[in-house]
C-alpha cells in the first residue's frame, strides 16, 4: 500500500505538489494530470529518488525518507526518461540492473522477461541501437526484475505506435492483484483500458481520486453533444467558450462535445476523456 | 558492497569505449620499447632472477617488475597516464550522471559509483602492470640490487591500485563538480605535473620530498630497507590513500547536490564515508608526517662533518635533508675521522660483526654539484657475522667485474701491471642528487649498481680511458676501442654516433636506434665527441688504429703524446 499524507515538493518558488493525500491499494492505479501538473514529481518521490519538502509518505510501511532501500527492494520503476548504458547489450543491461537490484541468479527471468517483451533476437544488440518502443519494452523488463511488489510507471506508452500501446496495455491488466501497479500518465486512454482507480493531479493537487466510474458519473447528465455545420464552427466555438471539452469530424460537419446544455444538443453518457477534460478545465 | 557481476559489466562496458585504446597503444608502445631496449632485437629471456655468477635466488628479483609498475606511476609516464586514465574515468561516469533513473532507484544504485572506480582502476592497473612487463623478458633492463622477492609482488600491485584509484577518485570528483570531460582531464593533469614538480627529483630536499619520496618508495625493498625507507610510514600512505579515495568518492557525491534532481538527498552513508575519508587521511598523513620527522636529526650535515655534533641516535636523515645512515640488517655509517663509534652502533652491532674502516678524504657534493666540500670519513659497517655484505652484492660486483674484465684486459696497454679493484660505495642516496664520492675517477660511480649492462660497459670504459692521460677525442676513440673488446657490434654502434655527430645528424642516431641507446654510448665517449672537431678527430684515430693496427697505434700515441 502507498499512503501519502500532506505531502509537498517545492523547487523553489514553484509548488509541484501541495498537500496531497492519497492512499493506494494492490491494484493497477492510474494518476493522471496534463504535463507539469505534479505525476513525475509524486512518483520519484515514491522511488526515493526526490525527498518531500514536507509531508509524510510511505511504500508498504517504509518511509520514503528514512528506509530507502527496504523501498528499493520491493521497487521496479520506469522513469519517464529511459535511457540505458549505450555500450551494453540489452541482455548485459538486465543483468546490470540484476546485479543492481541484487538478484542472485538472474539468468532464467531474465530469458523469461527477454520473451515475454519480444526482446529475445535483438537482445544482442547495444542499447544505442534501440528504437523507442524497443528501449520501453526494455525499460519495463528491468523494472519487472525480481518481480517488485510495487511497479511504478511514468509516462510508459509515450513514444509507442498503436500497436505496442496496446500489448501494453494488455500486459498491465494481466499483472496478478498481489502487486501495486502506479501508472502515470497524460494519455487518458491508458486509464481508461487498465484502471479501476485514480487519481487526477490538478497544478500540484489532488483534483480528483476514486473508482474511474465515479469520475464519470460525476459528469453524468451533464455533457451534450452537437454537430455544427462546418461553415459555423469557429463562431459556435468561440461561443461555447470553456465548455467545449472536445471535437471530431463527422460528415459535412464537426461534433462538439461540451459541459452544460445547448440549444439543439443531446445528452449523452460521459466518457472518461470528457469526465478528465471537464475536471481540468473546471 | 560489491558485486563481481557488476564490475565484470562495467569493465566490458569500459573495454567497449573507445578511450582506453590510447592507453593501450602507449602501454603497448612502453613494453615493446622496453623489450627492445638494449638491442635492435629483443633480447628475450624469461625470468628475473639476476644473472649473477654466483648462486642465485631464483625468483627473488621479481620486485623489479613490481618497482618497474611503480616507476611508471611516478616518473614522466605518470602524466600521460594520469591523462588517459581521467578520460576513461570521466566516460565511464557520463552514463551514470545522464541515465541517474532507474539505476539509484535500486538497493546497491549508491554503490555504482564505487563499482566504477574499481572497474576503471582495476582495468588501467592492469594495463599499467603489461607495460612493465618487458621486465620480465629482456635482462637489459633489469637494474640490479632491487632484492625483492616475490612476496613483495602483492604489496606492489595493491599499492598500484590504491594509487590508480586515488587518480580515478579525483576525476570522479572533478567531473561531478565541474560536468566537463574535458576540464576534468585538462585539471587532473596539471594536479599530476604540480605533484611532480613540486615534490619530484627537481628542488632542494625538504620534508616534502621525503614524503614523495616515501611514496615513491624508490628503494623500499632494497637491502637496506626491505619494506621501505620507514615501514611504518610505508603502511601509513596505503592508508592515507584509501582516505583520500573515501574523500573524494563522498565529494563526487556531494558535487551534485548543486543540480536540481539531486537536491536534497542526504544519504547517511556518504556523511559516514567522508568522515572515514577525513580521519584515515588525517591519522595517515599525520602519522607519515610523524615518523618521517622522528628519523630527521636536529643537526645538518655540515655540523656533523664539522664536528659540532655528536650521531647519538640512528636518525636517517639530517636536519638539512641528507642521508645518513639506514639501520637495517646491513648497516653502513659514515663518521668524520676520529669521530668515536656512537653508542647507539655498538648496541646494534652487538651479536653482530663491526668493522671500521679509515677511507680518507672524501667528497661531499651538494645538489647540481653546489657547496662540494672536502671531508676525512671513515666507514663503520656493521653486519651479521656469517655474511660481511649482502649475497647479492657480491653478486653485483662480481656481475660487474666480469662484464668489464675484457675492457680492462685491452686497458693494461696504459695500465701496465697496475691493481685494478672495484670500490663499492654504499649505501647511498639513489634519490637525493647529492653525492658523497672519492677523489679521482673510479671504474664505479655512485649509480653504476643502478645502470643496465651495457651502459655500465661503457661506464667503465670512459674511466678506463681516461687513466691514459691522453687528450679528449683520443680517450673517446680509446673507450671505443676498450668496448670493441668486449662487444665488436656495441663498439661499431659507438662508432657509428660517432659519425652522425660529425655530421650533425645525431637525432637520425636517436630516430635510428633510441634515446637510450645514444646516452649509453655517450657516456663511453663523453662530451669530448661535442668539442668542436672532436667527432672528426675521434674517427679519424679510429681509421688510423684499422690501418695500421690499434696496439701499435694506441702505443705511439702513448709514446708520443696525442
Amino acid at each position: 500500500m502507498i499512503n501519502a499524507e500532506q505531502l509537498s515538493k517545492n523547487y523553489g518558488q514553484v509548488q509541484a505538489l501541495r498537500e496531497v493525500d492519497l492512499t493506494i491499494e494492490n491494484e493497477v492505479f492510474g494518476l493522471l494530470g496534463p504535463n507539469g501538473a505534479g505525476k513525475t514529481t509524486f512518483i520519484r518521490i515514491l522511488a526515493t529518488l526526490l525527498p518531500p519538502s514536507s509531508g509524510k509518505a510511505t511504500v508498504f510501511g517504509h518511509d520514503v525518507l528514512h528506509d530507502r532501500i527496504a523501498i528499493r527492494k520491493i521497487l521496479g520503476y520506469l522513469p519517464q526518461e529511459f535511457g540505458a548504458y549505450p555500450k551494453f547489450t540489452g541482455r548485459e543491461y538486465l543483468q546490470y540492473i540484476a546485479a543492481l537490484k541484487g538478484i542472485r541468479r538472474p539468468k532464467a527471468e531474465i530469458e523469461r522477461l527477454l520473451t515475454q517483451f519480444n526482446l529475445t533476437d535483438i537482445a544482442r544488440r547495444r542499447t544505442k541501437a534501440f528504437s523507442g518502443g524497443i528501449l520501453r519494452r526494455l525499460g519495463i523488463a528491468q523494472a519487472l526484475l525480481g518481480n517488485p511488489k510495487v511497479l511504478l510507471v511514468d509516462e510508459p506508452t509515450g513514444g509507442l505506435d498503436p500497436e505496442e500501446r496496446a500489448r501494453f496495455r494488455d500486459f498491465l491488466m494481466d499483472l496478478t492483484d498481489d502487486r501495486l501497479v502506479l501508472l502515470s500518465t497524460h494519455l487518458v486512454e491508458d486509464i481508461a483500458m487498465t484502471c479501476r482507480r485514480l487519481a487526477v493531479l490538478k497544478q500540484g493537487r489532488i483534483a480528483y481520486q476514486g473508482p474511474v466510474s465515479g469520475l464519470i458519473a460525476r459528469y453524468s447528465g451533464k455533457v451534450y453533444a452537437v454537430v455544427v455545420a462546418e461553415g459555423e464552427v469557429q463562431q459556435r466555438l468561440a461561443e461555447w467558450k470553456g465548455r467545449v471539452l472536445t471535437t471530431q469530424q463527422q460528415g459535412g460537419g464537426r461534433m462538439v462535445r461540451l459541459l452544460g446544455e445547448v440549444d439543439g444538443g443531446q445528452a449523452v453518457t460521459p466518457s472518461l476523456e470528457d469526465a478528465y477534460l471537464a475536471l481540468i478545465r473546471s | 558492497m560489491f558485486n563481481s557481476r557488476l564490475i565484470y559489466l562495467e569493465v566490458k562496458a569500459l573495454l567497449r569505449r573507445p578511450v582506453w585504446v590510447p592507453l593501450a597503444a602507449y602501454v603497448a608502445w612502453l613494453f615493446f620499447t622496453n623489450l627492445f631496449e638494449g638491442g635492435a632485437t629483443p633480447v628475450v629471456s624469461l625470468g628475473l632472477e639476476l644473472p649473477f655468477l654466483g648462486p642465485s635466488r631464483g625468483l627473488f628479483s621479481m620486485g623489479e617488475w613490481g618497482r618497474s609498475i611503480l616507476l611508471m606511476m611516478e616518473l614522466i609516464n605518470s602524466v600521460l597516464f594520469s591523462l588517459f586514465i581521467a578520460l576513461i574515468a570521466v566516460r565511464a561516469c557520463v552514463p551514470e550522471l545522464v541515465h541517474r533513473e532507474p539505476l539509484w532507484a535500486t538497493p546497491r544504485g549508491g554503490t555504482i559509483i564505487a563499482v566504477k572506480l574499481v572497474a576503471v582502476s582495476l582495468t588501467s592497473t592492469a594495463l599499467i602492470v603489461f607495460s612493465a612487463g618487458a621486465a620480465f623478458l629482456n635482462p637489459a633492463i633489469r637494474e640490479t640490487l632491487v632484492m625483492a622477492g616475490w612476496m613483495y609482488i602483492p604489496l606492489y600491485l595493491a599499492l598500484s591500485w590504491v594509487r590508480i584509484a586515488v587518480w580515478v577518485a579525483l576525476c570522479m570528483a572533478l567531473f561531478s563538480l565541474t560536468r566537463s570531460q574535458w576540464i576534468t582531464a585538462i585539471l587532473v593533469l596539471v594536479l599530476q605535473i604540480a605533484w611532480l614538480g613540486a615534490a619530484g627529483i627537481w628542488g632542494e630536499p625538504s620534508l616534502l620530498r621525503l614524503l614523495h619520496r616515501n611514496f615513491f618508495a624508490w628503494n623500499f625493498v632494497d637491502i637496506f630497507a626491505p619494506l621501505g625507507v620507514i615501514p611504518t610510514a610505508f603502511l601509513l600512505q596505503g592508508i592515507l590513500m584509501v582516505g583520500l579515495v573515501l574523500i573524494l568518492l563522498a565529494v563526487a557525491f556531494l558535487a551534485r547536490k548543486r543540480f536540481p534532481e539531486w537536491k536534497g538527498i542526504k544519504p547517511r552513508a556518504n556523511t559516514v564515508v567522508l568522515v572515514l575519508g577525513v580521519l584515515l587521511v588525517v591519522g595517515g598523513g599525520g602519522g607519515i608526517i610523524h615518523a618521517i620527522q622522528q628519523q630527521v636529526a636536529p643537526f645538518t650535515s655540515s655540523d656533523l662533518w664539522e664536528g659540532r655534533v655528536e650521531f647519538d641516535q640512528p636518525y636517517i636523515w639530517s636536519a638539512d635533508f641528507r642521508f645518513l645512515a639506514y639501520p637495517g640488517e646491513y648497516m653502513a655509517v659514515r663518521l668524520p675521522t676520529g669521530t668515536p663509534i656512537p653508542p647507539w652502533v655498538q648496541e646494534l652491532a652487538q651479536g653482530r660483526e663491526l668493522r671500521r674502516y679509515e677511507v680518507g678524504t672524501i667528497i661531499l657534493q651538494g645538489h647540481l654539484g653546489e657547496e662540494e666540500k672536502e671531508a676525512a670519513a671513515s666507514l663503520v659497517l656493521v653486519s651479521p657475522i656469517a655474511a660481511r655484505q649482502p649475497a647479492e652484492l657480491t653478486g653485483v660486483v662480481q656481475q660487474f667485474w666480469h662484464e668489464v674484465q675484457p675492457l680492462v684486459e685491452r686497458a693494461r696497454l696504459w695500465l701496465g701491471e697496475k691493481e685494478i679493484g672495484v670500490a663499492v660505495s654504499w649505501p647511498d642516496d639513489a634519490f637525493f642528487p647529492y653525492e658523497v664520492r672519492l677523489p679521482g675517477e673510479f671504474l664505479l660511480h655512485r649509480a653504476v649498481f643502478a645502470l643496465p649492462p651495457r651502459a655500465r660497459q661503457w661506464s667503465a670504459s670512459a674511466a678506463l680511458a681516461e687513466a691514459a692521460g691522453l687528450a679528449g677525442p683520443v680517450k673517446a676513440y680509446l673507450s671505443i676501442y676498450l668496448m670493441a673488446g668486449a662487444d665488436r657490434e656495441e663498439a661499431e654502434l659507438g662508432l657509428k654516433l660517432v659519425r652522425y655527430i660529425a655530421a650533425d645528424k645525431w637525432r637520425e642516431f636517436v630516430d635510428l636506434h633510441g634515446f637510450n641507446v645514444m646516452r649509453n654510448v655517450m657516456r663511453g665517449v663523453r662530451i669530448y665527441v661535442r668539442e668542436p672537431g672532436g667527432a672528426e678527430l675521434v674517427l679519424h684515430h679510429w681509421h688510423q688504429g684499422e690501418a695500421l693496427g690499434h696496439e701499435n697505434y694506441i702505443r705511439s700515441l702513448l709514446e708520443g703524446g696525442n
